[in-house]
């Protein structure tokens, strides 16, 4: 006969796939969602030695404040230029979601094996709401015993010998990527101010793709949330070098469709892309300038932690 | 206060074991109503811990060894070990050792690979492919580029029956994508024919 089961509280996305929680008769089932193919993982309920639930760290007041100003000069350049909704809408939308859905948390499940990570449950609302539903299944199917006394009491839980695994922060490629970067904005800024000069423009790229590298490096290995600020700052950064490379895209198709509407007679497709090209070279100066932002504010909460650490 | 009554270095029987699931560093956690409960002196994350039962019995005693007399029945695999149980696969006697516990079935080591093998047992299924979700993205997601459509169409359906009496997913799924996927490859075959009957005419005229 089938197993049947009950859909436990929470569920996170990922980029490839989501993630969900199930309650069986006997065992936890932990179901990883990609698109056409599904991974399971049980966790009998008379193997669990505890469930753990640790607050991820938010990503800082500095970089908050620096969140909002972002999203009111999204708002405020979305009036000038009209397409910009594009992304300013999506943008507040995902912000406000996440801001609705309450604080970020961890949630995993020590065994005599070791501890596994449940990715359903990325939100301390719905992850505690789980283990309440979680906690009598487990407790039914061990022996009865009075855990908080006999801890009182010095008993030491079986999980204790096993140490935790060690953690390889990414943290060491942040300064380079932060410092790289501003670098990157310095030639992007001498490129947009001086007459052209092929090689501070090649240089411009070169440096533009150190700075993909580097971040995909941090992030790839970046793991210690006391430093959730750089991580965003390092996101942000990635999503604007993204989005020049879009515009640099956009911007070239362009022009060569403006060279070719140039030749022909048709003057009203002409001054649309005229004010088309005009409208992205704005906005890639608005991008280089939040792009250093995002730097600076990495450096800072850098420094933040580096104080917090000492 | 957010943080209001988890304070951060009272050592207590746990104290010494928890990591911080968010940094790694090492947690000092105090009893909390029903849980335990502290802040992480390095990041400042708050940590609930729910501590069952099972973490403070000691290790299962394995019966294993026991040796079987003369008239006592023996493991099929250790002969010279006492039976437990019976597989309730293939019937043979098992030891504490072979004896494997599965969904309330005592199973032999054979039975188990065998079934794994076979797909039968379906608590062994670490992964699942979801033809139904295949099937209906082809017949539908090739819709936007039209064309693709005349190989797509046709492998859907031929998906769909291939696979309509294998299992589905773990958890509770319906039929339905089976069916919406041989609706649109109908639709999409027919939308082909149409276009090539069109083309044809106006060839012809």
């Amino acid at each position: 006969m089938a197993e049947t089961y009950r859909r436990l509280p929470g569920r996170s996305f990922g980029l490839f796939g989501s993630y969900s929680l199930w309650a069986g008769t006997d065992h936890l089932l932990a179901v990883e969602s990609r698109r056409f193919i599904e991974n399971y993982r049980r966790f009998y309920y008379a193997d669990i030695f505890a469930i753990q639930i640790s607050e991820r760290r938010g990503i800082g007041l500095p970089l908050e404040v620096l969140l909002g100003l972002a999203m009111l000069l999204l708002i405020v350049e979305t009036y000038r230029h009209y397409w910009l909704a594009i992304f300013s809408v999506p943008a507040i939308f995902i912000y406000v979601w996440d801001k609705l859905r309450g604080q970020r948390c961890y949630c995993a499940v020590r065994t005599a094996t070791g501890t596994w990570r449940l990715p359903a449950q990325s939100r301390t609302k719905a992850a505690r709401a789980c283990l309440e539903e979680i906690r009598p299944l487990v407790a039914g199917s061990q022996n009865e015993v009075e855990v908080h006394a006999a801890l009182e009491a010095g008993a030491l839980p079986h999980f204790a010998a096993t140490a935790p695994a060690p953690v390889e922060s990414g943290l060491v490629y942040m300064w380079p990527l932060f410092i790289t970067t501003l670098l990157s904005s310095g030639i992007a800024w001498y490129n947009a101010t001086r007459p052209a000069s092929s090689m501070f423009a090649t240089a411009e790229w070169v440096v533009g793709f150190g700075v993909v590298v580097l971040a995909v490096l941090a992030l790839s290995l970046h793991r210690n949330p006391s430093s959730g600020g750089p991580r965003l700052a390092a996101l942000s950064i990635v999503g604007m070098q993204c989005l020049r490379l879009l515009l640099a895209f956009m911007t070239l198709v362009f022009v060569e469709s403006l060279a070719v509407a140039g030749r022909t007679p048709d003057r009203g497709a002409s001054a649309f892309f005229e004010q088309l090209v005009r409208e992205l070279a704005s906005a890639e100066n608005g991008i280089r300038v939040v792009t250093a932002l995002a730097a600076v504010a990495g450096i800072l909460t850098l420094i933040l932690h580096r104080k917090k650490t000492a | 206060m957010r943080y209001a009554g988890y304070p951060e270095a009272v050592v207590t029987g746990v104290a010494q074991s928890i990591d911080c699931q968010a940094c790694g560093a090492s947690l000092a956690l105090v009893d909390v109503s029903k849980d335990y409960g502290g802040r992480c002196g390095s990041c400042g994350a708050v940590t609930w811990l729910a501590v069952f039962p099972a973490a403070l019995e000691a290790p299962k005693s394995s019966h294993a060894d026991l040796v079987a007399d003369e008239a006592e029945a023996s493991c099929f695999y250790h002969q010279g070990k006492r039976a437990h149980v019976h597989c309730d696969s293939c019937g043979r006697f098992l030891c504490k050792l072979c004896q494997i516990e599965l969904g309330g079935q005592n199973l032999c080591p054979t039975c188990l690979e065998t079934g794994q093998k076979t797909r039968t047992l379906s608590r062994l299924d670490n992964q699942r492919t979801l033809y139904d979700t295949v099937a209906l993205a082809l017949s539908t997601i090739p819709i936007l580029a039209v064309w693709p459509i005349v190989i797509c169409a046709p492998i859907s359906i031929f998906i769909t029956i291939w696979n309509w009496k294998k299992p589905l997913s773990v958890l509770p799924r319906t039929k339905v994508r089976y069916i919406l996927a041989i609706v649109f490859a109908l639709l999409d075959l027919g939308l082909i024919t149409a276009l090539l009957i069109g083309a044809f005419r106006l060839r012809t005229r």
